[in-house]
């Protein structure tokens, strides 16, 4: 019977995991937009052309502010 | 793939008909202040709200933003905000970024974008996050407390275990899940109020502090699966409650067409100043198409400014030197010089630009016909809980306790807090699928006291783009080779009466010769080798032709001759809506219509045919006189629902109980309603008002059935006898059976009425 503390352990922690999961994608924005990637998946890809800046390019919504 | 360029509205953004737009103002401290967020080293970011957004193109052109603006890194659309996220180096100029997207057909709105609603965001992910702890909460604890529910004989250190991890997820749950709870209900205590949270509050306490109670005298495990349970299901109800629609805009203001600056004279050079810090005396120099945001004094000779945002009136106003201007006037034509004679209400223009909306109003909820019975049932509650107290306190203390802690427990209004949110939710949603969208699920309780329907004429019952057209020829029948030579004629001609007639030809090929047009006259052609004249009564009379002159309208006549013989006349009216005489003979069977137009008398008769009566129609309506009406109307028979479309009728729409815009193409501009309605949905309006009223009887039958639950509780209760089982499992079914029935209610309804 002592696997079970292991295994509660491990429940848990799976749980806290997917928490966790969930509180950074909202906080990355990925519930903020629900329409647009479905777009956006229709174009075709081709490399950016990266502008010459040294901002960086934005590929996740991490790097955008929040709004306050 | 095929209709992927279809577009979804026949109105587009041109370039042609926009005045050049002057966005200098964007490098000014004080926008760059409001719009403008640092970014990396060098870098900066702006979101840009683009109401001109429409389809899936949009987005791929303005996301190839970096490639076609050297100095652009980075460019995200949100569709259904319609808003693009740009990051940038500092060496491209805000301005020349804003002229570039405007250049592409996508004006910035700087006033829709501070006011987007970013309060009510920081709610939602807010409750998000919180429900996203309570639903974990909710599942470990069921999990920890399956053992206790199939068998008593539970391992001293597992139990033991199981108990403390139950505390622990209870605690934080309490914490950072319910702690709205209590402070809404405190808040509502304070006013001497009952809202739904107080016995939500009172429910909680005695959930927690029981099974506190319980766990360390060793007498049960508590019920701290039911307690997670309950405020996971709590906050979806208040999730359901946050619903809107991202794309529509219901709080336009007159005031959101003031500029962001304006030029200010000062030592013989002009400098661009927000129109916040706009002082007393400071000499203006407004250009064409500039809206006027201040009360000043002319200084210009004269000048005209047009109004129609303000009053409706559609002709500009001449103005002289001297002359007062009001805020929210459009200049027309030439530059005009004026003085500042009172500052801007910062109040307002604060309201505006920053959006400081009240947090408290989507926070608390709303007091509405189902609150009234939240103070009897909170007292109900209560007495029931000390009766059980004083029943048992005699005779079996323990009891006494344990009966009075389990009324409170029990009653705890889980399913109660769900009956209404989810009634309205699921009417917001289905009216939504039929073209009427709900500023909020609140709305709903609007549509109940309706008594009298009232509608605007021009652009609300008429369809602005499509007219009816009518040939009514001097003598005889017509013939139709006529009327297709003259609609061959007009054809030639861009203004809309020459438009609307050339719909009537039938693809006819006739070759058009000597085509001249008069404007404010009319026009002139050859074909066939006669020569035809189209044009008003006067203009027709000057070329000697005798026209009967007194048969309509002028500004919809458009009389014909043939080389000076008159022919007759073409009628030309707007065209009624799509199925309208069915859809008000429905309406009028239930409810008062009336008709107020800013218009002449001239449709009377024809409206009165639709309508089927005579009385409560009004013409030569200025915007206050609407309003007034309406305000006479609440008084003389109740609820009062206005349906406009635009500026003018937008005092009308917020003084009628409730006010719904109709509007062709949702980007467009609507006035500040409670509703929006498709111009395509009205031929349903009966339906889906119907279906909006229905909402009532779902949130009483929710009542009833949730009133039925606690009733059933609450009589195991009183004896002492409930056990944190029964509790688990009749919380979580009350509950789904108040959530089941008001989606098959709302989804039924919707299905019987053809709803969507």
């Amino acid at each position: 019977m002592e696997a079970l503390f292991i295994l509660l352990i491990f429940s848990l922690l799976l749980g806290l995991g997917f928490l966790a999961a969930f509180f950074w994608a909202q906080k990355s924005g990925q519930f903020e937009d629900s329409e647009t990637p479905a777009l956006r998946m229709l174009f075709e890809d081709r490399p950016l052309k990266k502008a010459d800046s040294n901002v960086p390019v934005i590929i996740n919504k991490t790097d955008l502010p929040r709004r306050s | 793939m095929l209709s992927f360029y279809d577009l979804s509205d026949q109105q587009i953004a041109s370039l042609k008909d926009r005045p050049e737009a002057d966005y200098s103002y964007c490098d000014t401290e004080w926008f760059k202040k409001l719009f403008v967020r640092p970014a990396g080293s060098s870098g900066y970011s702006i979101r840009l709200k683009l109401p001109a957004i429409h389809c899936a193109a949009c987005v791929w052109l303005l996301e190839k933003l970096p490639e076609m603006l050297p100095g652009v890194s980075g460019a995200r659309i949100n569709y259904l905000r319609k808003e693009l996220f740009v990051t940038a180096d500092v060496s491209l100029l805000v301005a020349k970024l804003c002229a570039f997207v405007a250049d592409l057909g996508y004006a910035p709105d700087f006033a829709a974008a501070t006011q987007s609603g970013a309060v009510k965001d920081g709610y939602r992910q807010r409750l998000m996050r919180k429900l996203a702890v309570a639903a974990f909460g909710f599942g470990n604890a069921m999990l920890f407390s399956l053992p206790e529910y199939f068998s008593a004989r539970v391992e001293v250190e597992f139990n033991r275990l199981f108990l403390g991890l139950n505390i622990l997820i209870a605690c934080t749950v309490l914490v950072y899940s319910a702690g709205d709870f209590f402070r809404n209900a405190f808040i509502a205590l304070r006013h001497r109020r009952v809202v739904l949270d107080v016995p939500i509050a009172v429910g909680i306490t005695a959930m927690f502090v029981r099974s506190l109670v319980d766990v360390l005298a060793g007498t049960s495990s508590g019920y701290f699966d039911t307690f997670t349970g309950l405020i996971f299901f709590l906050l979806i109800g208040r999730y359901v409650q946050t619903k809107s629609f991202a794309w529509l805009n219901f709080e336009r203001d007159n005031l959101l067409f003031l500029p962001l600056a304006v030029r200010v004279r000062r030592d013989d050079q002009e400098i661009l100043v927000s129109a916040k810090d706009l002082k007393r005396g400071q000499v203006l120099r407004m250009l064409n198409a500039e809206v006027v945001p201040v009360k000043s004094r002319v200084l210009s000779e004269e000048g005209a400014i047009d109004y129609a945002f303000i009053t409706g009136e559609s002709l500009p106003v001449n103005i002289r030197r001297g002359d007062a201007i009001q805020p929210g006037g459009k200049i027309i034509g030439s530059a005009v010089l004026m003085e500042v004679t009172e500052e801007v209400d910062q109040a307002r223009l604060n309201r505006i630009w920053e959006g400081n909306a009240v947090a408290d109003a989507v926070v608390l909820p709303q007091s509405g016909f189902a609150e009234k019975i939240l103070p009897w049932f909170t007292g109900t509650v209560i007495a029931t809980a000390f009766a059980a107290l004083f029943f048992w306190l005699p005779t079996d203390s323990g009891r006494a306790w344990n009966a009075f802690s389990a009324v409170l427990v029990i009653t705890c209004p889980c399913a109660l807090a769900m009956a209404k949110p989810f009634s309205f939710f699921t009417t917001q949603s289905v009216l939504a699928h039929g073209g009427l969208f709900l500023k909020n699920a609140a709305i709903v309780e609007k549509f109940f006291p309706i008594r009298s329907i009232v509608f605007d004429k021009t652009g609300t019952l008429t369809n602005p783009g499509a007219f009816d057209v009518e040939f009514r020829p001097a003598t005889g029948s017509p013939e139709s080779s006529v009327v297709a030579t003259l609609a061959a004629i007009a054809n030639e001609s861009s203004h809309p009466l020459s438009r609307a007639i050339s719909g009537l030809s039938v693809a006819q090929i006739a070759i058009v010769t000597h085509f001249q047009e008069l404007p404010g006259k009319g026009i002139s052609a050859v074909c066939n080798g006669t020569c035809y004249l189209l044009g008003s009564a006067a203009w027709l009379n000057e070329n000697g032709i005798v026209v009967d002159a007194a048969v309509g309208d002028a500004a919809s006549t458009v009389h014909a001759s043939c080389e000076g013989k008159y022919l007759g006349h073409f009628l030309i009216r707007n065209k009624v809506r799509e199925g309208l005489e069915s859809t008000l003979t429905r309406l009028g069977l239930k409810y008062h219509l009336a008709l107020i137009s800013g218009d002449s008398e001239r449709e009377k008769e024809r409206f009165a045919d639709i309508f089927h009566q005579t009385e409560d129609m009004y013409f030569n309506a200025s915007p206050a006189k609407k309003a007034d009406i309406i305000g006479n109307l609440r008084k003389a028979r109740g609820g009062v629902m206005m349906i406009g479309d635009g500026l003018n009728d937008a005092a009308a729409l917020s003084a009628a109980d409730l006010g719904v815009a109709i509007t062709e193409n949702h980007s467009n501009f609507s006035p500040a309603s409670d509703a929006i309605l498709s111009a395509e949905a009205l031929q349903n309006l009966d339906r889906l008002i119907a279906q909006a009223r229905q909402a009532r009887w779902t949130a009483v039958a929710a009542y009833a059935v949730s009133f039925a639950y606690n009733a059933f509780g609450v009589s195991i209760a009183v004896a002492g006898n409930l056990t944190p089982l029964f509790c688990a499992v009749l919380m979580p079914i009350s509950s789904i059976t108040v959530i089941a029935l008001a989606f098959s209610a709302a989804r039924t309804g919707a299905w019987l009425r053809r709803v969507n």
